[in-house]
């Protein structure tokens, strides 16, 4: 009772995703009961498969987490403003992607003097890449989409972070508002 | 006495990562209980997991446990929601009509599948645990890849808790600026990946 309670008292965008799947089966078991059954019967059997992967997919990304300190992060980036927005695309993208995890390392680094270019591509890259969700990647989507979710992603990244970061560079914004 | 005790446990671990690895990728292929998975890739990751958590355990055991602790809160917390999501996606999986799916995320889409999987991902939960499961199953539907590669880079960009930690680490200002930039970048790597498929005749 108290596990129920403690999951209705979190944010209201995640409970959508609770209300939506009871929508669905309540909505398909009035229409088309035949619908509902098999359903249930394609979700079970991918839970059977997918259960002990995702619990393990999710101790290898708490590991990843605790490895990932900010001293360890903070070490990689250089001085050159060109090389700080490589290093912040390549830290964005490896830093724990769940935002609540991510914004208030982002925002350390902002307090500690990263410029603003670099501080927003690492908000792109910790949005978009997101390399720590290659072990959901790969046990949900397989190795193949996977790795090319992420190369795509990254390049992208760059390409528009290096746009944003000559943008920045000519119109002289370097502090975040 | 502690390096050779580190010394042994990283040796141990990496001749059982690469032992194990080898055995469920080549010899045991195909013949692993389903409930650990149908890809040998992940076989190979829960080998890498288990092996990584004896290392530290032996090592650092305080990192170990605050992992492990982290991970179990973390499950505990998201259970509901996967669960949900993959019974979303099973639901998805024979409700979606394949003809409407084909037209706007299908192959005859062409570089629209993109944009509409774009638009479609940036709704979707910022978890991987709940939106891929989803994403899959509109794949299975008769989605294409680009199109589904477009809703993997749009993946929880909008989504209501990260703009949530937009307004309170920043700004209404940044949430916008972070939204161009990121649903920008989303766009052209669902481009590129379009090209490149396109390129290669997939």
């Amino acid at each position: 009772m108290g596990y129920w309670k403690k999951i209705m008292e979190v944010s209201w965008s995640h409970l959508i995703v609770l209300v939506v799947a009871i929508g669905i089966y309540l909505g398909t078991l009035v229409v088309n009961p035949e619908i509902a059954k098999s359903s249930t019967i394609t979700s079970l059997k991918e839970i059977q498969r997918l259960a002990i992967p995702i619990v393990v997919a999710m101790f290898l990304g708490g590991l990843v987490k605790n490895l990932m300190t900010h001293e360890f992060v903070s070490k990689l980036f250089g001085t050159s403003e060109a090389r700080e927005v490589l290093t912040a695309g390549v830290v964005g993208s490896i830093i724990p992607p769940c935002p609540y995890t991510a914004y208030p390392i982002i925002r350390s680094f902002k307090d500690a003097g990263v410029r603003f270019p670099a501080m927003m591509t690492m908000l792109i890259t910790s949005t978009v890449v997101e390399v720590p969700q290659i072990f959901a990647g790969i046990v949900i989507l397989g190795i193949a989409i996977e790795g090319a979710r992420i190369l795509f992603a990254f390049l992208s990244s760059f390409i528009v972070g290096y746009l944003f970061f000559v943008y920045a560079r000519r119109r002289e914004i370097y502090i975040c508002a | 006495m502690r390096i050779n005790r580190r010394i042994f446990a990283g040796f141990s671990c990496v001749l059982a990562v690469v032992v194990g690895s080898w055995a469920v990728l080549g010899p045991l292929r195909g013949k692993i209980p389903t409930y650990l998975g149908d890809n040998p890739i992940v076989h190979a990751m829960i080998i890498l997991t288990i092996s990584l958590y004896l290392y530290f355990y032996i090592t650092k055991p305080e990192l170990a446990k605050r992992s492990a602790r982290d991970s179990i809160k973390n499950l505990r917390a998201l259970a509901a929601y996967i669960l949900a999501a993959l019974f979303i996606a099973g639901a998805f999986i024979n409700i979606l009509p394949s003809k409407t799916i084909a037209a706007f995320l299908g192959d005859q889409a062409g570089i629209i599948a993109v944009l509409v999987g774009v638009a479609i991902g940036c709704i979707l939960p910022a978890c991987p645990f709940i939106a891929y499961p989803i994403i899959m199953s509109v794949y299975a539907a008769g989605a294409s890849l680009p199109g589904i590669m477009g809703m993997l880079f749009g993946s929880g960009t909008a989504f209501a808790c990260v703009l949530s930690c937009d307004l309170t680490y920043f700004n209404s200002k940044m949430m916008g600026l972070r939204l161009l930039l990121t649903i920008s970048t989303a766009l052209v790597a669902g481009l590129l990946a379009y090209l490149t498929l396109t390129i290669l005749g997939w």
